[in-house]
């Protein structure tokens, strides 16, 4: 992002931040602060209020989150009206007394949540509040820092490292995919022609034995397709088919009807 | 040197004797201006309440703030947490910012 002297920089994003890092920054181009090498303006903090000081034009809150303190300005929006976005919903309802004590001290010792501008002012570091809301969900203590870690290290080391490992996740996925439809088709063909062999070795071994029998059996009225079927326990279709085979190739020959059979030899 | 009051647990404390601290616990037993803190790493860690007696803990969960010596925590402050407080998470993230002390401290 180049920028020339003035403010021409904007940066449309909130960056979640510690008061240590806005103490350490020092680089800065026109007025915005760079802070990981990265244009920052819109900033959240989370913290304890431990000072407010009210004055006519701003309130200027002192801020402590664990990593630093910082002295940050909420600018009020007129003279007359000196009340704060959260404060407006309270003040309504209650008298003009309680109204100022508010104002005194309408977050004091809590944790609060701001969201502001950080700006060079005199060459100096200001802040001024956009927002400042209570926080009721101390869970958002934890994430408002895990978010500033894990902005810090994507613009220290680079977000593309997950975003690499995951597409190369998902390619190697597709890969793993592919390679597993090719094996399934080569184990199905492998599994018929298996199965294809296995039926003509079983085949050959039931002929033989069929033709060892009928050859075995010298009466002359031969053996029955009943008894070949019994002997070799196998369906007397499947008898069927070998014996009409060994007649076709005139090994075997029918005698009293057509479910008998002698050998030839 | 920075103004930091690190947040940690049970097992950095070590790390930051006689410094000040900020430690997350479920409030335990009253032992006379003594408090039992059980951290979000299990740990049990006594605070000495003498300096804040005036201010109750409100809520289950606090977070303490206060001086880490001798094996007592004197405290300076707390702040009340939600009923609903992850220590979990909360315990995952203090490590995550042992390993980034660079922007906490």
């Amino acid at each position: 992002m180049t920028n020339n002297s003035n403010e021409n920089v904007i940066v449309r994003t909130i960056t979640p931040l510690t008061i240590r890092q806005i103490q350490l920054s020092t680089e800065s181009e026109g007025n915005t602060f760079k802070i990981d090498k990265e244009f920052v303006m819109n900033v959240s903090l989370v913290g304890t209020v431990i000072k407010v000081l009210d004055g006519n034009t701003y309130t200027n809150y002192t801020i402590d989150d664990g990593t630093g303190q910082l002295n940050v300005r909420k600018f009020k929006r007129n003279k007359q009206n000196n009340m704060d976005d959260q404060e407006e919903q309270e003040g309504q309802e209650e008298g003009e007394k309680k109204k100022s004590e508010q104002i005194e001290n309408p977050f004091e010792n809590k944790y609060v949540r701001i969201i502001g501008n950080l700006k060079e002012y005199k060459n100096q570091k200001s802040f001024s509040v956009t927002k400042i809301t209570e926080i009721t969900d101390s869970n958002q203590i934890t994430t408002h820092f895990l978010e500033a870690i894990l902005v810090h290290m994507q613009r220290t080391k680079g977000i593309l490292k997950k975003e690499q490992a995951t597409s190369q996740e998902s390619q190697i996925k597709e890969e793993k995919i592919e390679i597993q439809k090719e094996t399934n088709n080569n184990n199905n063909n492998n599994n018929i022609i298996s199965q294809q062999n296995t039926t003509q070795i079983l085949g050959l071994a039931l002929k033989d034995k069929a033709l060892r029998l009928i050859s075995s059996n010298q009466t002359s009225s031969g053996i029955s397709l009943q008894e070949l079927s019994k002997e070799l326990k196998s369906t007397e279709e499947e008898i069927r088919e070998i014996v009409d085979f060994f007649l076709d190739q005139g090994q075997i020959y029918i005698t009293i009807d057509d479910e008998h059979f002698r050998s030839t030899d | 040197m920075s103004s930091a009051t690190p947040r940690i647990n049970f097992k950095y404390l070590s790390e930051f004797e006689g410094k000040t601290i900020r430690i997350v616990g479920k409030v335990g037993e009253k032992q006379g201006n003594n408090v039992i803190l059980h951290t979000t790493d299990n740990g049990q860690v006594i605070v000495d309440r003498s300096n804040n007696l005036e201010k109750n803990y409100q809520t289950n969960n606090v977070e303490v703030l206060g001086v880490w010596n001798n094996n007592q925590l004197s405290e300076l402050t707390f702040f009340n947490l939600s009923d609903n407080f992850d220590f979990d998470t909360h315990n995952q993230m203090i490590d995550l910012s042992m390993k980034h002390k660079e922007i906490f401290m």
